[in-house]
């Protein structure tokens, strides 16, 4: 095999919000949502952002499909032919080629589809925007996506009330997958569905992703699912990635104090091991992403934090090929995952 | 995967899966009783308003010197055991202690009623000359007063119906206005923000500072009495709208901002949709049945302030006649005590009609939004 | 004789009389909390375990009303009362709420009112139910806030709800919860809104609050790891009834539902991966509440359905020879 190509490559990603106040709206601070975030995504891998609410994963997938504006750093989007195109400076006329490429999967399958549009609009309107199908045309192309997405093809002019939740992901999964997408950010695409529906919809993206070589963004909080689905994962923790590794290496081997913890807190679905597990409790609060602390956002929390942890922002740098970390002492802890090496 | 689609067939109703939001909202209003029996007293009250030359007996102006004040008669619509409708004449008697006219049934004289009769002439809507009307007696001078009559012997029954028409319809045409100034300067504000918004949003909020009655009446004052009826009625119509567009302004802006940061106007965008045609598409759909309800519920305060302002005699003036003006007519001692018909009559039908108009308002409220 | 259990719901049906026709939400519960131990109520959405829970303190929104089955709650000083014929309002069920059994919820702004204080919301709720003065309240607030593990517990007493962080709300709603001590506490999946680091605190806590005080705990979840974490016992639930009960060992090492057994499947295991990429599914959907269907609700979705009998006949809750109860024909024969 060839060496796999970069799809995506996101170099020192920022995302600030201002935060302004009074009459005269003077902005008074920013909120720095995503401060600093550089990966590349792989094409045909499953890529996984994960972190606690507020650590700026969402954040960072809109900004990869441009529905925000980045405050500093590129986009780096490799297309099929030609050069690579910096997203994060584009206008929107400039990024609508582009927008047929990298498409979304939505958290809420209720929020997502306009429930005052039948199935074939909500599918297929972008097809007809961007001028790829009509008519009847339409409705073929519309029908062979809801096949294809395990939903019958006869339901084109239903609308979304007359779903379930996990129907509703299917019609959203058809929407994504209209254009003939290359990468597909799926932001908490499961985490608002029942465990029963969940599997489904996990086996679908995985059977999608082989039938049509796409490679996902994946956008989640729920660590097993994320260990089910990702060839590598990214923890971000207040706005920056604090590790990015392969997933056996990070459930095995996490290389830095934040992951280790998140790790810890997983419960284990087994009650006979019960108790079996040292679990890392963390005090205080996730830091404040518009007053981040000085040096290591993590480490008024972290147990291993000395004097050069609450001075240096660390940088995130390869500690093994192919493992990523931001910490300090990254070679010198020996942290515990909770799934044995591989062999 | 079949098994998802017999479940949601054996579960659901067929008609339900594919009804759109009109049918929604229409089957959840068919259940709000009250708002039903409001759209079908205001639907024939806007029918009546509109046919108010055929349904009224006599001409708005038509006077009886011989009854002045006479009160309302009985209509009667049997005869003998057979269909024939009759009032009773009047005898009058007087009153030597207090000096004055009174009137009471006379039982013998049985004055036929006919429906459907050539009455006076008229033109309706200005433009078709007509003669036929609802009901009418057979000689041009006998009385036939539902409603009683008023100083000058014209029939008040008369009266209020042709009052309905101008009553109704300045609400109607009042919230037209308010709608088209709310919806611009709301959408601008909503859509576009910043200092645009910022600016509207404090003139409304300057607008509606402004204490209404004395602004509207000193802008009606201002209204020179010498101008054709017809203006005058666009005119005080356009001052009742001016504070009328701020609610529906800020109703209009808001679900603006809410919609914007819904999902699935983020997916139009990365559709590929233009901001026109998220707005047109997406957008406007989602807020049109909550503007329809907001509107409805904008139009009894628009008859009211017309009301009010005939009423203190500064809004419409006779010869048109308004609820309002039929009101300011009866607004003396005199005629609360002896006639007090007077003001009943165009009384009951304000009350009624911004009744059902705020729960008509109500219910298109509550199946304003289907998928809640 | 053994002592009876704390709390013993037998075939609880909760209905929702809609306009468009009657949600049986809860047909058919059964199962006893024992002092002391935890027991949970697991199911996916619409099985009606929240209903269940909030049918045992009377507290089900209109249009729905408990329409059969006994809630027996075993008072302090031995007596049992039946709170399903209590009058909703009444003083008894006013002690009882809040007092005797209390309740936390998902959203703990649902329990927090926005405009007062915690420390005056937890005063006040003392006040109500015991007889205190007020600076003993106060007190007991202070304790309260602080065996929950809440920092500075004396100043965080006059701040408001929405000044506090996802994870310290929830700790002020569970001593909210547990100021008057109660014999029993229902949690409504306390733990979903909240993320993994702050999850496994409060799982923490409130495993060390029920040791304290040999509190019984009704905890309904859809997660399994939850169930695996804190469960003694666990009551599978599935449209409105209960279709598996059982120790926590038997049901995640002897599931015998077909319905709990495609359920433990069905989630991504850590450390499964390689082996096989699919998941084991549950062919379909929960069915919509007006179309339940005639047999055994989990008929349609089931691998195991026999032929002509599961899609008509009602199974009955069976226990087994071991004590485990089970609602399938699979096991109609194997009756103790």
């Amino acid at each position: 095999m060839t060496e796999p190509t970069t799809l995506l490559d996101v170099r020192d990603l920022k995302v600030h919000f201002p935060i302004q106040k009074g009459v005269l709206r003077r902005v008074v601070g920013h909120v720095k949502a995503v401060d600093g975030v550089s990966f590349a995504i792989r094409a045909g891998e499953t890529l996984s952002l994960v972190g606690e609410s507020g650590c700026g994963k969402t954040t960072t997938g809109r900004a990869v499909l441009r529905i925000l504006k980045p405050s500093a750093g590129e986009i780096l989007y490799h297309p099929k032919d030609g050069p690579p195109v910096d997203l994060a400076g584009l206008d929107k006329r400039a990024l609508r080629p582009y927008r047929r490429d990298i498409r979304m999967i939505f958290q809420d399958p209720q929020s997502s589809l306009n429930p005052r549009l039948p199935v074939l609009e909500i599918v297929g309107q972008c097809l007809r925007t961007n001028g790829i199908a009509n008519g009847t045309e339409l409705e073929h192309r519309v029908a062979d996506l809801l096949r294809r997405v395990g939903l019958r093809p006869e339901y084109l002019r239903r609308y979304p009330h007359a779903f379930s939740g996990g129907e509703r992901q299917r019609i959203g999964i058809a929407r994504a997958l209209a254009l003939s997408p290359r990468l597909v950010v799926a932001d908490e695409a499961v985490s608002a569905l029942d465990v029963s529906v969940q599997a489904q919809t996990l086996n679908l993206l995985q059977d999608l992703q082989a039938e049509f070589a796409l490679t996902y963004l994946f956008i989640a909080h729920d660590l097993s699912v994320v260990e089910h689905i990702s060839d590598r994962i990214a923890v971000m923790y207040v706005g920056r990635i604090v590790e990015l590794a392969d997933t056996a290496t990070l459930f095995a081997r996490p290389a830095h104090p934040y992951t280790e913890a998140l790790l810890s807190a997983v419960p284990i679905d087994d009650p006979r091991l019960r108790g079996s597990r040292a679990r890392i409790r963390l005090g205080g609060e996730v830091a404040d992403p518009a007053r981040p602390p000085p040096g290591c956002a993590f480490h008024p929390r972290c147990a291993h934090a000395d004097a050069r942890c609450r001075a240096e922002i660390p940088v995130l740098r390869e500690v093994v090929p192919g493992h990523q970390a931001a910490c300090h002492h990254a070679e010198s802890l020996t942290l515990r995952g909770i799934l044995p090496e591989a062999a | 995967m079949s098994a998802v689609a017999e479940t949601l067939d054996a579960g659901d109703e067929p008609r339900i899966v594919v009804a759109g939001q009109w049918k929604l909202f229409w089957w959840k209003f068919r259940k709000h009783r009250l708002a039903m029996a409001s759209l079908v007293v205001l639907g024939m009250m806007y029918f009546v308003g509109a046919f108010a030359e055929f349904f009224a007996p006599f001409p708005v102006d038509l006077p009886n010197t011989r009854y002045t004040y006479a009160p309302p008669q009985m209509l009667h619509l049997f005869q003998d055991g057979r269909l024939a409708p009759y009032v009773n004449g009047y005898k009058v008697q007087i009153d030597r202690v207090a000096m004055r006219r009174t009137f009471v049934t006379d039982e013998a004289v049985r004055i036929p009623v006919h429906f459907f009769v050539q009455g006076d002439p008229y033109l309706l809507w200005g433009l078709f000359p007509m003669r036929t009307r609802l009901m009418g007696v057979e000689q041009p001078g006998q009385p036939l007063f539902l409603m009683g009559a008023d100083r000058l012997g014209r029939d008040m029954l008369s009266r209020v119906i042709h009052s309905t028409r101008i009553s109704l319809s300045i609400g109607l045409v009042g919230v037209v206005i308010s709608l088209s100034l709310g919806v611009l300067l709301g959408g601008v504000s909503g859509y576009f923000g910043g200092a645009v918004d910022t600016l509207i949003q404090r003139l409304i909020e300057f607008v509606r500072s402004v204490p209404t009655i004395p602004l509207w009446m000193g802008m009606a004052a201002a209204v020179p009495t010498q101008w054709p009826p017809l203006r005058t009625y666009f005119i005080i119509t356009l001052i009742i709208s001016l504070i009328g567009w701020t609610s529906l302004a800020r109703e209009v802006r808001g679900k603006f901002l809410v919609l914007r940061n819904e999902d699935f106007v983020t997916a139009a965008q990365l559709d590929g949709l233009s901001d026109l045609a998220i707005i047109y598409k997406h957008m406007v759909p989602s807020f049109l049945s909550h503007i329809i309800a907001a509107c409805t519920l904008a139009i009894p305060g628009m008859i009211l302030a017309e009301t009010a302002l005939s009423f203190l005699g500064i809004g419409l003036q006779p010869p048109i006649v308004s609820w309002g003006v039929l009101l300011q007519e009866a607004q003396n001692i005199r005629a609360v005590a002896s006639a007090p018909w007077l003001l009943f009559a165009p009384g009951i039908a304000v009350v009624s009609a911004v009744l059902a108009l705020n729960f008509l308002g109500d219910g298109l409220r509550d199946a304003a939004d289907p998928y809640a | 004789m053994p002592e009876a259990p704390l709390l013993k719901v037998s075939d609880l049906r909760t209905h929702f009389f809609t306009d468009e026709g009657v949600v049986k939400s809860v047909d058919g519960v059964d199962f006893a909390v024992e002092q002391g131990r935890t027991l949970c109520v697991l199911g996916e959405s619409g099985c009606g375990k929240s209903v269940t829970a909030r049918s045992i303190l009377r507290i089900v929104d209109r249009p729905g009303r408990v329409v059969s089955g006994r809630i027996e709650w075993r008072r302090k000083d031995g007596s049992v009362v039946d709170i399903a014929t209590l009058p909703v309002a009444g003083r008894e069920m006013r002690r009882i709420r809040g007092g005797e059994i209390a309740m936390i919820f998902q959203e703990p702004m649902s329990s927090l009112g926005p405009i007062h204080s915690i420390g005056d919301q937890i005063i006040e709720t003392i006040l109500l139910h015991q007889d205190l003065s007020k600076s003993a309240a106060r007190d007991k607030a202070i304790q309260a806030l602080r065996r929950v593990g809440m920092p500075d517990a004396e100043r965080r007493l006059a701040l408001y709800p929405f000044q506090l962080s996802g994870g310290m709300r929830q700790r002020a709603m569970i001593a909210l919860a547990l100021c008057c001590e109660p014999r029993l506490l229902i949690a409504d999946e306390p733990t979903t809104a909240l993320d993994v680091t702050t999850q496994a605190n409060i799982l923490d806590l409130m495993k060390g609050l029920q040791d304290e005080y040999r509190m019984a705990m009704l905890f309904i979840t859809h997660d399994l790891g939850v169930v695996a974490e804190i469960a003694d016992e666990v009551v599978v639930m599935y449209l409105g009834r209960v279709v598996e009960r059982g120790t926590v060992d038997e049901i995640f090492h002897a599931p015998r539902h077909p319905y709990t057994q495609a359920l433990l499947r069905s989630v991504p295991k850590l450390g499964s991966r390689g082996e096989n990429r699919r998941l084991a599914v549950i062919r379909g959907s929960v069915p919509h509440p007006f179309a339940r269907p005639a047999g055994c609700g989990f008929a349609p979705r089931c691998e195991q359905a026999i032929a002509g009998r599961c899609a008509t006949i009602q199974p009955e809750l069976t226990t087994l020879a071991d004590g485990h109860q089970v609602r399938c024909l699979l096991y109609s024969d194997q009756a103790a």
